[in-house]
């Protein structure tokens, strides 16, 4: 499951995805990282005890939100040309059946390339 | 056996018709032979999906009270060209918004105005005794309009060259992103359900044959602009009505970083008239060859770098240089299918019946270049050829002793055999200077270089240095050395000049 933490000032420089590691027993996979000077965010996988990390973030101070389907895709825009699959090096996009592009959410880590790469602005990150 | 264009009609009526489409055609001619294909197949259908840039309309608004001459209108903030009488004007797929840039352009109003959208309307003239108003606003839909023709100068390539990049920097061309170091390669077309590549000599495709345009009927009017039958490129020129087109196969467009564009739907119906237009339609993506050509020198001849296949491109990778690359199309086989299918559609339908061309297009002809009176040279004719360089062991008061001494404001950072790794400029010193903590060059170089070769035209050193925002760059030859050093002072001696 996909998360997107939020980290406030004043606790940005705090070990705490590493703490939250240790407490929990969950291995937490990074996936994006931004921290600027007076924020942070990240975008990180955790296959286990989901409910119990939420709360561990929480009760630090992290803003936690779940990332179901990060990507969406507006069907009545896209054409299928399959553009998206050329940017995307987590393997979101690929073709199937009938030369269709189908989207597989999960492998999503939000890096936003393909949103302005599709051509007729199918895709949008939540 | 032969068959007339009448007979097919004939069957259409009367609902005996047999169609397929060029994907299904290989098959049959496999299995029965041309000679029987030509009694079992009456019609193949053909279909594309692709950005076609050289695509407009023309628009007629009616009069409005006072007649205006309009000198320049505006469609949702995009230009139209009315350089025509008074309120007809042309909407260009590929011109941009005045206000948004690459994010909205004709191919966006296009398609607005297939979906009946209401579009604003802004004009503008110098006033005239019998068309005295000045400026309008207003807004229409497409069913306000008296003509709304689309008008296309250029569509359904008979086949298009694929596309990389051998260069260092990731390029964004009309063949969408191209990563360095042969990263990926680009295509479009349909490969086996392109029109042209089912009819390659143009036996029943030209002016007057009645074709799928945008989910309407349409007609090919001649041959496309830079119709070049004696390279296999071929092109259509072509015009349908806007008012009856579908906005599930028009849709507006932006290429990343290159612009606005239109998505078009174009399909031919090939009536299979004899053996050899079985024999032609028959044919698949591993037959059609293409060239694949490197993108990343920008100059209008671009090495071929091999041929390849549709096959091979719609596989997902193809070799080159012993390694894999990952190939991604700029069009949408799955609308190419939709479009042959529907056409096949109305075709058993009764709806849409096949017309002989009056003249068939050029079979015969290449595509000329520009004469050009006025070329400016390539860099290696105004580069500073002198190159102070420096190695990475100096350190930052000994480089800003060399920029000072010299009157120079870039300092490459060279290797023993003339490789560069690096750039220091005066602006590089100056912060290490407020920072304080480094001593080397190597410490505070660039060593992302840009640079250009020496064989590179002006203009392609001039869009560098304003794409990364810098005055100055090393030239670079092939093997790699540094032989001079060009900026934008040097560049600029040629305004007035050239």
């Amino acid at each position: 499951m996909k998360m997107k933490l939020e980290f406030p000032a004043k606790i940005i420089r705090k070990p705490i995805v590493s703490e939250i590691c240790l407490n929990t027993g969950v291995l937490i996979n990074l996936e994006r990282v931004n921290i600027e000077a007076t924020w942070a965010t990240m975008i990180v996988d955790v296959e286990e005890k989901i409910e119990e990390v939420t709360r561990a973030f929480e009760e630090k101070g992290v803003e936690v939100e779940i990332l179901e389907e990060p990507i969406r895709r507006d069907d009545g825009r896209c054409v299928h040309c399959g553009i998206c699959s050329s940017i995307c090096a987590m393997g979101v996009f690929s073709f199937g059946e009938d030369y269709k592009v189908e989207m597989d959410p999960s492998r999503c880590i939000v890096c936003k390339n393909c949103i302005e790469l599709c051509p007729t602005g199918a895709l949008e990150i939540y | 056996m032969n068959k007339s264009i009448e007979e097919i009609n004939e069957k259409i009526r009367t609902g005996t018709v047999r169609v397929v489409t060029a994907e299904e055609m290989p098959n049959i001619v496999k299995d029965v032979g041309t000679k029987e294909a030509v009694k079992e197949v009456d019609v193949v259908t053909t279909g594309t999906f692709g950005v076609m840039c050289s695509s407009g309309a023309f628009l007629n608004f009616g009069h409005s009270d006072p007649p205006i001459k309009m000198r320049k209108v505006f469609l949702n903030g995009v230009e139209a060209y009315t350089g025509i009488a008074a309120v007809d004007a042309y909407i260009g797929a590929a011109q941009t918004s005045k206000s948004r840039g690459m994010e909205y352009g004709g191919g966006y109003v296009i398609e607005d105005m297939i979906s009946r959208r209401e579009i604003e309307v802004k004009a503008e003239s110098y006033g005239t005794d019998c068309y005295p108003l000045r400026n309008l606003e207003t807004s229409i839909t497409i069913d306000d309009l008296n003509q709304a023709v689309m008008l296309n100068p250029r569509n359904g390539y008979q086949r298009h060259d694929a596309a990389t990049n051998s260069k260092k920097d990731a390029i964004y061309t009309y063949m969408g992103p191209l990563f360095p170091h042969f990263g990926n390669v680009s295509y479009s077309g349909s490969g086996l359900l392109s029109p042209l590549s089912n009819d390659p000599t143009y036996k029943t495709t030209g002016m007057g044959t009645r074709i799928f345009l945008g989910g309407a009927k349409g007609y090919i009017i001649g041959e496309g602009t830079q119709h070049d039958p004696d390279n296999g490129h071929g092109t259509l020129m072509v015009k349908g009505n806007l008012k009856e087109m579908d906005p599930d196969f028009i849709r507006g467009a932006t290429i990343y970083r290159y612009g606005v564009s239109i998505y078009i739907g174009l399909g031919v119906p090939i009536p299979i008239l004899n053996e050899d237009i079985a024999k032609s339609t028959s044919i698949e993506d591993k037959e059609i060859v293409t060239n694949l050509v490197d993108y990343g020198v920008q100059r209008r001849e671009k090495p071929v770098l091999r041929k390849v296949t549709y096959e091979e491109l719609k596989s997902g990778c193809i070799e080159f240089n012993g390694k894999e690359i990952k190939t991604f199309p700029m069009s949408s086989y799955h609308k190419a299918r939709e479009v042959a299918e529907k056409l096949k559609e109305w075709i058993e339908k009764g709806d849409f019946e096949l017309s002989m061309p009056v003249e068939r297009l050029p079979v015969k002809g290449r595509m000329k270049n520009m004469r050009q009176t006025k070329i400016k040279p390539p860099v290696k004719h105004l580069m500073a050829k002198e190159v102070i360089s420096a190695n990475q062991e100096i350190s930052i008061e000994e480089a800003a002793k060399v920029l000072i001494e010299n009157e120079i404001d870039h300092l490459p950072i060279v290797l023993t055999d003339n490789k560069v790794v690096g750039i220091i400029t005066s602006w590089d010193i100056s912060k290490s200077v407020a920072r304080g903590k480094f001593k080397r060059v190597s410490e505070i170089m660039t060593k992302k270089v840009v640079s250009v070769e020496p064989e590179d035209l002006a203009d392609v050193a001039a869009r560098k240095l304003e794409k990364y925002n810098i005055s100055a760059m090393p030239v670079i030859n092939k093997d790699g050395e540094i032989v001079g050093v060009i900026s934008s002072g040097d560049l600029s001696k040629l305004i007035g000049k050239w």
